[in-house]
């Protein structure tokens, strides 16, 4: 397929030809805005922009074109354009868009939303959208009064000109979509920011949540629309085989018993009874490739691939002659397991397809990629497939995946009536995409004042990419799979090499917030720890001592390749060290612990305090951490995506573990996997960002990775003990 | 008594009085709590959240941090949003 651009960088992810039913050829697009004036009278509305609709009643409706999952697209992107727009952002309307080209993000080259791209994406353009509209919108009152554009001013939304001259935006709507588009558009310097970092702004989307009138997937109704519980192999890869549905059929309540490619799913007129009547099916399965596989055996299979070489992803110098010549050296291994990403919205899609359309309304992260998948498994073409993307009950990066919305589509089609198919939580949990897990290795060497002068990675874990997005997978590296260790901050002038072994466990592996720097960088930051131990030297001042204050750069994986963040780290370290009152005294079974962490084109440093007990039972007591985020748009959200980060890091680190059993997945609830509840958050959680008018960087994942390592090494100053296989249980804490 | 929707047959609750999130009524003072602190994220427990954060202050009113997290530990939030889920009930107890 056409519209495949070469380029190392993952920005360009998507511009690829996918391996999806439907064969997918996502292109490539300037948002250079077209314009859909669509004034259709009465109530209308007019649309300088595919992101402003100004209604003839004055009502200004701002498109969000990613998905609300928690972290407030849905306020902050519509900032942006209020910001050069010239509106209340309290009084807009706010409504999510449709797939189309204009929406794509530019950062990973489709509509979708993920890699903490969606505000750094929007920061220039949504701005300009803004300003952008509002230019049209003075042009046409310039005109209408026959006065220079220049002699009006366009203030809440309102534009107003010489000699007391005054008109809404609504009355100007339609004239303005007619405006030519402005070529160039000059955007505010951050000194006149009235809405951009406004600390008392509050989220647009409150109201609705808390009166419990938001619409997530799972509260979508549709007129004539049957529900759909459906049961599937439990083992990985399996397949129905035979089933009997007699008992089912003749439930009182069901409409339809149909098999799709996945499984087998019940159509009732109500869920409880689709739900009862699917737990009646005998159904025998293929168990299919996996039928032997267990968490033994996956161990073993990445153990011996371990073994091999991998390929390189960063190199400088001779590595192993700097071993060599190192006055000490330092081995370590660190093993992390599958994890869940379990959004509290369990997956689910209303899906309506008829012989010539189809509507799919679903909590999705990509909506683009639904026309083709569905295209792909009902025979209609992508433009027949209509997308609603409603609001997302968590995401975590679970819903870049499409399986949900494909299933929901056959079993419409097949039963021939609209249908709503929601999953149990156990449904969900043994069917996710788990955080791949795997093995890292480090050699060290140190120099006989204990500073670091040789370096030697080698990690062995499943890609992602070789599934989702093969094409980015170039010479044994998926770009996701280095992530949070080719941008390896610090100095080893003695030589470094860095490798990775891709090996497939047959276990599906997808994006988990925050990708592999929950591999790489938890397990980097621990073994600088333990580094710094060995050295007998200080952890920050230790890390401080060795940051490349030069050209640190992501060699495969950055949005912001080449970007030093020696000088911010380094800033970040001695800020934490500061207010983390690093180094005080604290009673036997406390230790603090730090790491520090550039990812997305932000770097967070970390202090953790814990309370280790005598069976190892780990509390954490205060969490300081300092955040260099460049320019905040919504500094109140900035920090609850920090507080999110933190809390889904916690629970990753501290019990998140899926295994596998004669290739079925274990963990079936949160009564086996186990997440933290308000009890165990940080008793105490102070989150500093560093003043900086840079360009934004992305908050909502790589908090999730940063605390990780922070509490490993708080572990470790209270205890002794250095947990190097994740979770950090009590037998993982004293096999350390 | 806060129960949780998710986990619950509703033939269990089969002749008793039961109050959902829009039983708050809106402007319940665990709902302006939560809307003056911006706790929800997704927002998908918060429904669940406000049910139990009300009845705990039904029958306490000044509750401290350990009140909350033994009350509140039974419905997990995957978005963190734990720190002003306390601030918020602290919040609500201080309003009429
Ligand atoms: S706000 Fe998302 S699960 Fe609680």
């Amino acid at each position: 397929m056409e519209n495949i651009v070469k380029n190392e960088t993952r920005r360009d992810f998507l511009k690829v030809s996918g391996t999806v039913a439907g064969g997918l050829a996502l292109g490539f697009y300037l948002p250079s805005g077209p314009r859909v004036a669509q004034a259709d009278g009465g109530g209308g509305y007019a649309s300088p922009n595919a992101w402003v609709r100004i209604g003839l009643d004055n009502v200004v409706t701002i498109m969000v074109a990613r998905s609300e999952m928690g972290q407030d697209v849905y306020t902050s992107m519509p900032m942006l354009v209020a910001e050069e727009l010239e509106v209340d952002i309290n009084k807009i309307n706010v409504e999510f868009a449709p797939p189309a080209e204009v929406y794509i993000n530019a950062l990973l080259g489709g509509q979708l939303t993920g890699g903490s791209t969606s505000v750094r994406d929007a920061w220039e353009k949504l701005r300009k959208a803004g300003a952008s509209a509002r230019m049209m919108l003075i042009a046409a009152a310039a005109d209408q009064w026959g006065v220079a554009a220049d002699s009006c001013k366009a203030s809440d939304g309102v534009v107003t000109g010489p000699g007391g001259k005054r008109a809404t935006y609504g009355s100007l709507a339609a004239k303005a979509a007619q405006m030519e588009v402005p070529k160039d558009v000059p955007l505010k310097p951050a000194s006149q920011f009235k809405i951009v970092g406004n600390v008392r702004q509050k989220r647009l989307d409150t109201a609705a949540k808390v009166r419990g009138t938001a619409q997530f997937g799972i509260d979508t109704m549709i007129p004539g629309m049957a529900y759909a519980a459906v049961i599937m192999p439990p083992m990985i890869g399996g397949k129905v085989s035979s089933y009997d549905d007699t008992r089912a059929k003749n439930f009182p309540g069901v409409k339809a018993v149909v098999q799709y490619s996945r499984g087998i799913a019940v159509v009732a007129e109500d869920y409880w009874t689709a739900k009862k009547a699917v737990a009646t099916l005998d159904v025998r399965w293929d168990a299919g490739k996996m039928a032997n596989v267990d968490q033994r055996s996956i161990w073993k299979g990445l153990e011996d691939a371990s073994q091999q070489p991998g390929a390189v992803f960063r190199e400088h110098g001779d590595a192993d002659a700097g071993l060599a010549a190192a006055a000490k050296t330092v081995t370590s291994e660190y093993r992390l397991p599958f994890v869940s990403h379990s959004p509290m919205e369990p997956q689910n899609t209303t899906a309506d397809v008829r012989a010539d359309k189809a509507v799919i309304i679903t909590p999705t992260q990509f909506q683009q990629l639904i026309p083709h998948v569905v295209a792909g498994a009902t025979g209609l073409k992508p433009e027949q497939v209509e997308v609603q993307t409603t609001f997302l009950g968590g995401g975590f990066g679970r819903r870049v995946e499409v399986d949900y919305a494909i299933d929901a589509a056959e079993i419409s089609k097949a039963a021939g009536m609209p249908v709503k198919m929601i999953w149990s939580r156990e449904d969900d949990m043994t069917h996710d995409s788990y955080r791949p897990a795997g093995i890292f290795k480090f050699t060290a060497g140190l120099d006989s004042a204990g500073k670091l002068s040789a370096f030697r990675f080698h990690s062995t874990s499943p890609s992602i990419s070789s599934r989702l997005f093969p094409s980015i997978v170039k010479d044994g590296i998926d770009p996701f799979a280095v992530e949070g260790i080719d941008n390896f901050p610090y100095v080893a002038d003695g030589g470094m090499r860095f490798t990775y072994q891709m090996h497939d466990t047959g276990v599906t592996v997808g994006y988990w917030r925050a990708v592999s720097h929950n591999l790489n960088a938890v397990a980097l930051e621990s073994f600088i720890d333990e580094l710094a131990t060995a050295a007998g030297k200080d952890p920050i001042q230790y890390r401080i001592d060795m940051l490349d204050m030069g050209s640190t750069k992501h060699q495969w994986s950055g949005l912001s390749a080449g970007v030093p963040v020696g000088a911010r780290m380094k800033r970040a370290l001695e800020q934490v060290r500061e207010k983390s009152n690093w180094g005080k005294k604290l009673p036997a079974g406390r230790g603090q612990g730090v790491a520090v962490m550039e990812g997305y084109n932000t770097v967070i440093a970390m202090v953790v305090e814990v309370t280790v007990s005598a069976n190892y039972d780990v509390q954490i007591d205060k969490i300081t951490s300092v955040v260099d985020a460049g320019t905040l748009i919504h500094p109140d959200q900035a920090l609850a995506q920090m507080q999110s980060c933190i809390n889904f890091g916690q629970s990753a680190c501290m019990w998140g573990e899926i295994t596998v059993k004669d290739g079925a997945v274990q963990q079936n609830n949160f009564d086996t996997y186990r997440v933290a509840r308000i009890n165990e958050a940080p008793k105490e959680l102070n989150i500093h960002f560093i003043k900086s008018d840079s360009v934004p960087g992305g908050l909502g994942e790589p908090g999730t990775a940063v605390v990780q390592p922070a509490i490993a090494n708080a572990i470790f100053a209270a205890s002794g003990k250095r947990p190097r296989t994740l979770p950090y249980t009590p037998e993982n804490i004293k096999a350390g | 008594m806060a129960v949780r929707s998710c986990q619950t047959q509703i033939g269990s609750v089969a002749g008793q009085q039961v109050t959902t999130i829009e039983g708050l009524g809106g402007d319940h003072r665990v709902q302006r709590a939560w809307m003056a602190l911006d706790v929800p994220q997704c927002g998908y427990c918060q429904p669940g959240q406000m049910m139990s954060a009300s009845a705990l202050l039904a029958m306490n009113k000044n509750p401290s941090d350990q009140d909350i997290d033994a009350f509140m530990s039974g419905n997990i939030c995957r978005c963190g949003t734990y720190p002003r889920i306390r601030a918020a009930i602290k919040a609500a107890a201080k309003m009429s």
